[in-house]
């Protein structure tokens, strides 16, 4: 399957899904650490990284190499705990995770059924 | 990279579930307690409190400890006992006043609130996992 493991389309979506996984790790961590005093909620840094590398051209071997970056902001203390764990936008970024994945498992199959369709001649 | 599964997400939320769980238990011991003057280490119940602390599975590399929650302990609370004047009572002291439980109802089931709710973030977050592995199945059925 070289072919498709160079197609930029295929490959993005790819690491999309990877990415919402490990998002969707992160954000159950936050939430599970609601209640941890002294507790830091993390974050994942992607979409910048890949709107900066849009800008200068995309292809197979960028996407590749392209990882996304766990950060822990340490910045708002306004808890009386010192954790800056929001419940509320930790859910609300849990579902927009979970829609997205979805969106991406369906753009992957509707790519994979369109190469069959091309396979199959009909 | 590769060790960012969603199963691994699961295990986060299970932690997460459990620690919330021992709290609830502790909390319904300190609301069951409110009114004991009499426990097997002498004098009345002394409230108590879970302690809640991140997995760290390896304490150099911060970006590693994403393993979910963890009790610690269960301390004691030191503030003092609430001295009722009740000379009635069997265990009032020759001043008639007797040592209560340092147990605050009210902030207990403020606690009981805040506890449910936080289990019930887990859960939901256990279910989206669950949804999202439903999805990877979907991927190449047809």
């Amino acid at each position: 399957m070289g072919w498709l493991n160079n197609d930029v389309t295929y490959l993005l979506l790819k690491k999309m899904l990877d990415v919402c996984t490990l998002r969707h790790r992160i954000i159950a961590n936050n939430i599970a650490n609601v209640d941890t005093p002294g507790y830091k909620r993390t974050t994942v840094i992607f979409e910048e990284k890949l709107r900066s590398l849009l800008k200068r051209g995309l292809n197979a071997e960028k996407i590749r190499e392209i990882q996304p970056q766990i950060y822990i902001d340490e910045t708002s203390t306004w808890r009386e705990d010192f954790n800056n764990v929001d419940i509320e936008k930790e859910m609300v970024r849990l579902s927009t995770n979970t829609l997205r994945y979805s969106i991406y498992a369906q753009l992957i199959e509707k790519k994979l059924q369109t190469i069959k369709q091309a396979i199959k001649g009909k | 990279m590769s060790s960012w599964s969603l199963f691994s997400a699961m295990q986060v939320s299970a932690s997460g579930m459990s620690a919330e769980r021992i709290r609830m238990n502790i909390i319904a011991s300190n609301i069951a307690n409110a009114r004991v003057t009499r426990t097997p280490a002498g004098g009345p119940y002394r409230r108590k409190q879970v302690v809640f602390a991140t997995v760290l599975k390896n304490q150099q590399e911060r970006e590693m400890s994403l393993n979910g929650v963890e009790v610690v302990g269960i301390f004691p609370d030191p503030s003092p006992f609430k001295m009722i004047y009740n000379p009635s009572h069997p265990d009032a002291n020759p001043q008639g006043f007797v040592a209560m439980p340092n147990v605050d109802i009210a902030v207990e089931m403020i606690d009981m609130i805040s506890s449910t709710r936080s289990y019930e973030a887990n859960v939901t977050a256990f279910k989206s996992a669950e949804n999202m592995i439903r999805k990877a199945l979907e991927i190449g059925r047809r």
